[in-house]
């Protein structure tokens, strides 16, 4: 009777597990476009930056053939660096073309995004193709792997980059850094808010 | 079998549909909208104003079409204006009394929702569903998808009528195919 008890218990746990995990909707564009990595550790990494901190400079290839460099944005713009860990999974497929949409938020609020993953520049650049082009910078993050990743304390074991959102103003201060749960989208509603702190 | 056992095969009974994608024929329970509408929206669903949750079941329809989309979607930015233009052929006619349009944003927060609406300037009730629960409950399925649900008669949930995973290419089309399999008049 025990032995049944336990072979019903683990069949009920191996069926019903998925339907308490968290997990996202796929746009049909990326239907056998994409590779799901699953459900993964929430976060993995440890932040090294904090707000009130000058923010770590760095230079980084774009998918349009330029460096990139964030102290380039000091007294010009604020910078909303989003990390997201690879190109061409799910969550992060539709992330970016999620801000292609309200470009215009980020715009009244003066702020520019700078988009990186540890992915290299040509695989990048076929995402940006493939997501039909972004308004803002694609960095990669590739060569050494994932080294701005590490500075700011957002690489996880894998050598992916975590879910983050940092912002910068324009005197080149960190104002919020968050690594969120990579398997869900940061809510835009969280970064708009954030931005609507700076001093104008 | 013992008790224990037989209540654990009830679950996994329970927890099959929640898995499984629905199809035409499959009822859906009523679900619970945790989302306020705007004023203009409960006015369309037959909504109590100041609402701040509602079932489906409360909408005065007699069939629902139901859009699961999401802010960061591609093809539901891209086929936003379509969905306005037929939510706007349905309702000048008179089985737009009938037949009642809604969205829910699959993983949108109530700001990601409203960015949308703003964007597209969408006149059909849209409703954050930031945590998948009713994404999880119509069966994890792409977006965009459709559906036509009937109410169940005495409460007992919502019966599929039509689905389709992916944008409609032809509004006018679509509008003809939905009408026809919700039966309204």
């Amino acid at each position: 009777m025990r032995r049944l008890n336990a072979l019903a218990l683990a069949a009920a746990l191996v069926w019903a597990v998925p339907i308490f995990l968290p997990v996202s909707a796929l746009a049909i564009d990326l239907k056998d476009m994409v590779y799901d990595p699953g459900q993964l550790k929430p976060v993995d990494s440890t932040l090294k930056v904090r707000p009130g901190q000058t923010a770590p400079d760095f230079a980084l290839p774009s998918t349009t053939g330029t460096t990139v460099r964030l102290s380039d944005y000091r007294g010009k713009k604020n910078v909303v660096l989003s990390f997201v860990p690879a190109a061409f999974t799910p969550v992060c497929s539709d992330q970016w073309p999620g801000y292609k949409l309200t470009r215009d938020l980020f715009e009244e609020r003066d702020a520019v995004i700078l988009g990186i993953s540890v992915d290299n520049v040509p695989s990048l650049y076929a995402w940006v193709v493939e997501m039909h082009g972004l308004w803002f910078p694609v960095l990669s993050d590739f060569q050494p792997r994932g080294a701005v990743a590490q500075k700011y304390g957002l690489l996880r074991t894998s050598g992916t980059s975590e879910r983050a959102i940092v912002i910068i103003d324009k005197k080149g201060v960190i104002r919020f850094a968050k690594a969120f749960d990579i398997n869900r989208r940061p809510d835009l509603g969280v970064i708009m808010g954030e931005l609507d702190k700076l001093p104008k | 079998m013992n008790r224990f056992a037989a209540s654990l095969l009830a679950l996994l009974l329970f927890c099959t549909p929640a898995l499984a994608k629905p199809k035409v024929g499959d009822i859906l329970p009523d679900m619970e909208i945790k989302a306020a509408p705007l004023q203009h929206e409960a006015a369309y669903l037959g909504l109590p104003a100041g609402s701040k949750s509602f079932r489906l079941s409360q909408v005065k329809a007699e069939a629902l079409l139901v859009e699961i989309f999401s802010m960061y979607c591609p093809r539901c930015q891209a086929g936003a204006r379509d969905v306005n233009a037929l939510f706007q052929d349905l309702s000048a006619l008179p089985q737009g009394q009938k037949l009642k349009m809604l969205g829910l944003g699959a993983g949108n927060s109530a700001f990601e929702v409203n960015a949308f609406r703003k964007q597209f300037e969408i006149p059909v009730p849209l409703f954050q569903d930031g945590d998948y629960a009713l994404h999880k409950a119509f069966g994890n399925v792409y977006t965009p998808t459709y559906m036509v649900l009937r109410p169940e008669p005495g409460g007992k949930g919502f019966r599929v009528l039509f689905l389709q995973e992916g944008p409609f290419a032809d509004g006018k089309a679509f509008l003809d195919q939905v009408l026809r399999v919700s039966g309204v008049q």
